[in-house]
């Protein structure tokens, strides 16, 4: 009764299934606080006894233990008889050379500032506005790029985790013939979305087009991304300008983060740049009608708590604004992640 | 912000670990959206039917957009439904959410989301690295204290325990006969405000009880012993935590309580038992008992609380209660499982 899963929380009482689900924090700060101290590190070759641990990451063993045996009955670690402690395979995601490394991600999502910026939920409901100006005096862009540890952070995270959305755009969309790509970004990554692109289209080549605080950071990103002069940076503002020469235009996870005027000022600039046989291309998770549990309802309540105006879009809302824009959708490739590539021409 | 799981829904075995590990550490998310609905009374006012968003938001004083987004993303987990768009209606998880129903957790969905409880939660590393309690390292007092100093943080809290508590009363009465004892003493030193002394009292109508409570819950316990017509079978007795104990008792129930204390505080309070308990009488200890290694089970996170929280409380696995029951002079006769996350200890003097 106590795991976590739709199947249990159906059949479990009301108030038992709320429990579970109200508890959640529980499990959320236990993992943020496992990933703090880079517990995955020290497992990496083999379970080790918690005192060992405990010195290793500077811990009290105690708390330490408690932590772990915690995070072990959700399958995080796994305690054994002799008390040691290893790592459960979704233990290994903790690590940060693991391929599947989830470990930014974590990090990233229960930094103080996002907890406490998701504490303050109820003032978002009340008032409709960003917590986060609130706390912080500005909007969450201009704070990153006068805080470029914040923009380094919050820009790993999303590289680390964008890899199985963009494994299923890579499957989902048909590349061939691009030559030029821009991916235009706003604290949007380090290209891996583009890397990955040129890895399967050889001929193709690609410049991540974002902001000064990203672009100054992405060097050595992009170099490990092995692709030498196919894959640079240029620094830029996509609210102001976008760069001109892409045959695609690529927004991937951008628009949603603003407004319907800043939407239609960024698709605007990008019409700009375009040549009429350019191609734009938004990478977005349309919302579905009714009450199905859709993980872009709940990324939709961070862009109510951190985003100026960002919002999670249906099909047809998405339409409408690059119509407005001056483009004509052509065509709306689902994938099989939740994430959808809404392809549009030049109107 | 992110492509990821949703916070509620799948499970470790059916998806792949990366997205099981970011939905765990998700799910805080989750937590909150519950919290800020219940904060803004919504499952209340939606108790006459369904209602659109821009009424309902009128009626909490918020945002009818940033509403329609709270309550559809807390549509896809079956807390609230949208019945048709725009307009939303209650179902048996947003009901427990209401506040005046019986088995409500809206008290607890409100400390939850409590800036004290929420900054604590945010301080773990804290006691990760020390052992001690975050509580007392962001406030500079003990949560008895602070509770004391913010009487409105303390009766939430204390109403939220009372909450839970009565969820687990009825389990516990199902699985445990009561029928052989003539007179329960309830050490209650925790809030709660002797929910399990009324649902002893109204189960047998021949038991006698003895609540005990500290100073400050004493009256609001006895006011609601009063209230359910309990006080002619009830005698509430306001006390600190390690006075001598009511004697004449052939049953002591401790429910909740030892969890919050260290082992030698414990022992003393159990010695206070020892000392009053009749030679064939009961001690019963009603716990989240700590299952062995890799068992999931509500205790082991709850436990996490104790750590930031209290100074040396924890939960215990059975093992652990053995020793410390026998340390104090009492045998550990039997674990009893009920159908809640509360397990019955029951001990009787060596």
């Amino acid at each position: 009764m106590t795991t976590f899963s739709p199947a249990n929380l159906r059949n479990a009482p009301p108030q038992v299934a709320m429990m579970m689900m109200l508890g959640g924090y529980r499990v959320a700060r236990a993992v943020w606080g496992a990933a703090s101290i880079d517990l995955a590190a020290h497992l990496a070759d083999g379970p080790r006894p918690i005192a060992e641990l405990a010195k290793l990451t500077d811990t009290d063993s105690d708390a330490l233990y408690r932590l772990m045996r915690a995070l072990a009955s959700v399958g995080v670690f796994v305690e054994e008889e002799n008390g040691y402690f290893a790592l459960a395979e979704v233990g290994e995601c903790l690590s940060a050379t693991a391929p599947d490394s989830a470990l930014a991600t974590v990090a990233a999502f229960g930094d103080p500032w996002h907890w406490q910026l998701w504490g303050d939920l109820t003032e978002s409901v009340r008032t409709g506005a960003p917590a986060f100006d609130r706390r912080y005096g500005c909007d969450f862009f201009t704070y990153c790029q006068t805080h470029p540890e914040l923009a380094r952070r919050v820009n790993q995270s999303k590289t680390s985790v964008f890899g199985a959305s963009e494994a299923a755009i890579l499957d989902a969309y048909d590349f061939s013939g691009l030559t030029r790509l821009v991916e235009v970004g706003y604290l949007g990554g380090y290209g891996s979305l583009l890397a990955g692109i040129l890895r399967r289209y050889p001929a193709a080549k690609g410049v991540l087009y974002d902001l000064p605080v990203v672009v100054e950071g992405a060097a050595d990103h992009l170099a490990a991304l092995g692709l030498g002069e196919r894959l640079t940076a240029v620094a830029g503002d996509c609210l102001a300008q976008v760069m001109e020469g892409g045959d695609a235009y690529l927004l991937k996870g951008v628009l949603h983060n603003w407004d319907d005027e800043r939407v239609l000022q960024c698709l605007g600039h990008c019409r700009e740049a375009m040549d009429d046989g350019a191609r734009l291309l938004v990478c977005e998770m349309p919302m579905p009608p009714g009450n199905d549990l859709f993980v872009g309802k709940f990324i939709d309540i961070e862009s109510l708590l951190l985003t100026p105006g960002g919002r999670e879009r249906t099909a047809e809302e998405w339409r409408g604004l690059i119509e407005a824009a001056g483009f004509r959708v052509s065509q709306v490739v689902p994938t099989a992640a939740p994430i959808a590539v809404i392809e549009a021409l030049p109107a | 912000m992110v492509t990821t799981q949703p916070p509620g829904g799948g499970t470790a075995e059916a998806n792949p670990p990366q997205a099981a590990l970011i939905q765990m550490a998700n799910r805080y998310r989750l937590s909150q959206c519950i919290h800020a609905a219940a904060r803004l009374g919504i499952a209340d006012l939606l108790a006459d039917g369904p209602r659109p968003v821009a009424d309902l938001a009128h009626a909490a004083g918020c945002h009818a957009g940033a509403l329609y987004r709270l309550l559809r993303a807390l549509a896809g987990l079956a807390i609230f439904e949208e019945q048709q768009p725009g307009t939303f209606a209650l179902t048996p998880l947003a009901r427990t959410l209401q506040s005046k129903v019986p088995g409500s957790l809206r008290a607890s969905a409100l400390v939850v989301g409590e800036e004290w409880h929420w900054r604590m939660w945010g301080e773990l590393l804290f006691s990760l690295k020390t052992g001690r309690p975050a509580f007392t390292q962001l406030f500079g007092r003990d949560f008895a204290t602070y509770a004391a100093e913010h009487p409105e943080a303390g009766a939430l809290f204390n109403e939220a325990m009372e909450s839970v508590f009565t969820l687990s009363d009825r389990a516990i009465l199902d699985a445990y006969d009561f029928s052989r004892f003539q007179v329960v003493v309830d050490v209650g030193v925790a809030g709660g405000y002797g929910s399990l002394m009324r649902a002893l009292l109204t189960r047998y109508p021949d038991l006698v009880g003895v609540l005990t409570d500290l100073p400050e819950a004493a009256p609001e316990a006895e006011r609601r012993i009063a209230s359910a017509g309990l006080s002619g079978r009830c005698r509430v007795v306001a006390g600190g935590f390690f006075d001598p104990l009511p004697t004449g008792g052939d049953c002591y129930v401790y429910k909740n309580v030892i969890h919050d204390f260290d082992d030698d505080q414990a022992g003393l309070l159990l010695g206070r038992c020892r000392e009053a308990i009749a030679p064939d009488g009961r001690v019963l200890l009603v716990e989240m008992v700590v299952g062995g290694p890799n068992q999931p089970g509500m205790g082991k996170l709850v436990d996490i609380e104790a750590l930031i929280m209290t100074e040396g409380g924890r939960e215990r696995t059975e093992d652990e209660y053995r020793q410390l029951l026998a340390s104090s002079g009492f045998t550990l006769l039997g674990h009893i499982a009920t159908r809640s996350p509360i397990s019955i200890l029951e001990a009787a003097p060596a």
